[in-house]
């Protein structure tokens, strides 16, 4: 489970995140939708330990990022913004290298290395070096590194972003799966379809700040919209107004 | 090392052995910069003519006997030279021409001035000392004749002669041994800088500019058994690059006849293994030093960029050795670098430990290295780190 509470964070005179605060819920999937720019990828950089907060805490499984930062790396899978695969190792040895970090090591390491190849279909890239891969195949990479120790809480920043539509399903059916099996998924995207078709709670951003929390038909009832889409329009648009008004 | 850091460091040397390109800039200066050596040193080898005595070719050489014994008393085989005009270059073999008049022995009975000209070739060190070596046993000739000629009017040759001035060469070392002996500290202080450069560049400005620097800090390990994961590659490539420029100068030396160098090394069982001592803290600061410069850049490109200005630091400092180790100040020489160029010359030049430089020197790598590690380590808990180029 991943509790942030009050969180702000600015770049200089950027103030990328003011006051943010939800919750994800183990066997959840829970979703930051935010247009770009709203907050989404530093409030998960926060969760992954990567950069300090201005004020607030980040709390995963009862762990404080900010005062146990390692503690809080082990019990979560990151998926970043960016694959940043090495690419003169093949895809064994680039998975290897990070569950060694999270303690697997001989037999174990090479029973988890198995079966997520198996759980994601990709027995064919496993001794290739990851150079030259389609995004696809490093998306898959980076996703398996991301599962590989089993930690308790996933996080995703926009996971689809340019993959088509088999890797997107494919992901999909990775994400629910993980959900079913009591994980936290928290991921963050602008893909509307892609989150109302995935997600239990929706946390929806814009300029740094939570405008609206709940499930996706929630959020379409509180804005009185047909869709999710409308409702993300009207709800981040209202909060808009309101931060012009309080200027 | 622990296990987090021993992780990276396996992870990293696979990483860099698979670069061919990275293999090549990392080794080729070890392997090419001793043969280079090597050749120069075969190229430069002077000691056969040094050691062989200095000729003068003498025209009319019939007419000066006295002047051939004291010639060759002083040393210098006088050989005939043929012809009354001045050469326009030296016969081969040969350190000077004299020519004199053809009837010189006329004139020396007679107890004329004799006008005599001196054709030498002062392009090369050898040139300048054999030409001076005659020049000044003719001079001392003309005093001898000088002190005769008095001796034979009455008057004590001291009266002419107030001083009688010995003079004695007090430098330890010939000017071409000294800067061949400054050219292979240079080889050898260079081979870790560019053995390291590379790969330093690769491992952190690479990981920031390829995106895996955010993955990486993503998980469970500190920062500080990152950099020391990482600088514990970029010196097993630095200590290997330095070795092997020792070994590949061991081997091309060994072509070199034995007796023709400038230099006396003393390179043996003895004192290989304190050079290796002595050469290994400092690889592994310059490793640390590389990799301290290699994490304020986000490219590749940058970084090469910096570090290669940082290769500027040993080459010029190695130049000053070379060329001003008599005007700078003792103390001077116990600055980095200049530290260990005087320790590992002391040991292979003269066979001899220089406990206070060696000391010095494995004292600033050990700090050096601490400080770099520490404040690179420092760095990389920035959030800026997160930013590619």
């Amino acid at each position: 489970m991943i509790i942030v509470k009050n969180i702000a964070k600015a770049y200089g005179a950027v103030q990328a995140v003011k006051d943010m605060s939800f919750q994800a819920d183990d066997a959840k999937i829970t979703t930051l939708l935010g247009a770009n720019g709203s907050g989404k990828t530093t409030t998960l950089r926060a969760i992954s330990g990567l950069l300090k907060t201005d004020g607030g805490n980040v709390l995963v499984d009862g762990i404080n990022v900010a005062e146990s930062p390692m503690k809080a790396q082990a019990r979560l899978g990151i998926f970043p913004d960016s694959f940043g695969l090495y690419t003169r190792l093949t895809t064994r040895e680039h998975l290897a290298f990070f569950a060694e970090m999270h303690g697997l090591s001989g037999a174990r390491l090479a029973a988890a290395i198995d079966e997520v190849c198996e759980k994601l279909n990709m027995a064919d890239i496993l001794d290739r070096r990851t150079e030259g891969f389609s995004q696809g195949q490093r998306m898959k990479v980076a996703l398996a590194r991301a599962i590989l120790h089993k930690p308790a809480n996933i996080v995703l920043d926009e996971p689809t972003r340019g993959l088509d539509v088999m890797n997107i399903r494919l992901l999909r059916r990775i994400l629910l799966d993980l959900k079913a099996a009591g994980h936290c998924v928290l991921l963050s995207s602008h893909v509307m379809a892609e989150v109302e078709a995935l997600s239990d709670h929706v946390v929806m951003m814009a300029d740094g700040v939570v405008c609206a929390d709940g499930s996706p038909a929630e959020l379409v009832a509180l804005a009185g919209q047909a869709n999710l889409e409308e409702a993300f329009v009207v709800l981040t648009g209202q909060q808009a107004a309101a931060e012009r008004n309080a200027a | 090392m622990n296990r987090m850091a021993f992780i990276i460091y396996k992870k990293e040397i696979m990483d860099m052995m698979r670069d061919r390109r990275m293999l090549i800039a990392t080794f080729s200066f070890a392997l090419l910069g001793p043969v280079f050596m090597g050749i120069v040193f075969l190229l430069t080898q002077d000691n056969e003519a040094e050691a062989r005595q200095a000729r003068l070719a003498l025209a009319h050489i019939e007419q000066a006997p006295g002047l051939v014994a004291f010639l060759e008393k002083a040393e210098i085989t006088v050989v005939a030279y043929d012809g009354d005009e001045g050469p326009e270059k030296l016969p081969e073999n040969v350190d000077a021409v004299l020519s004199i008049p053809a009837d010189y022995g006329k004139m020396l009975e007679d107890g004329r001035v004799i006008t005599g000209h001196l054709f030498v070739d002062e392009s090369s060190k050898i040139g300048i000392d054999k030409g001076r070596q005659i020049d000044r046993t003719i001079e001392a000739y003309g005093s001898y004749l000088a002190g005769l000629r008095l001796t034979a009017r009455g008057v004590p040759p001291a009266v002419v002669t107030p001083f009688a001035i010995s003079k004695y060469d007090l430098s330890i070392e010939s000017f071409v041994a000294q800067t061949m002996s400054g050219m292979f500290l240079m080889l050898i202080i260079m081979a870790p800088f560019i053995g390291g450069l590379a790969v330093a560049v690769d491992t952190l400005a690479g990981e920031r500019e390829r995106h895996s620097m955010q993955s990486l800090l993503a998980q469970p390990i500190s920062p500080r058994d990152v950099i020391l994961g990482k600088l514990a590659m970029v010196s097993t490539f630095s200590i290997a690059s330095t070795l092997l420029a020792l070994s590949t100068f061991l081997l091309a030396i060994s072509f070199v006849p034995v007796g023709t160098l400038p230099i006396a090394l003393h390179l043996n069982i003895s004192t290989v293994p304190l050079i290796v001592l002595q050469l290994i803290p400092f690889a592994i600061l310059i490793a640390a030093a590389q990799l301290f410069i290699s994490i304020q850049v986000k490219s590749f490109k940058e970084g090469q960029s910096y570090i290669s200005m940082f290769m500027m630091v040993p080459m010029f400092t190695a130049y000053l050795k070379i060329f001003g180790a008599g005007k700078i100040s003792s103390s001077a020489f116990y600055f980095p670098i200049l530290v260990e160029m005087e320790s590992l010359g002391s040991l292979i030049f003269k066979g001899e430990i220089s406990a206070s430089h060696m000391a010095t020197s494995i004292a600033i790598a050990l700090v050096g290295t601490m400080v770099f590690t520490r404040f690179t380590a420092k760095k990389l808990e920035s959030e800026v780190m997160l930013d590619a180029a």
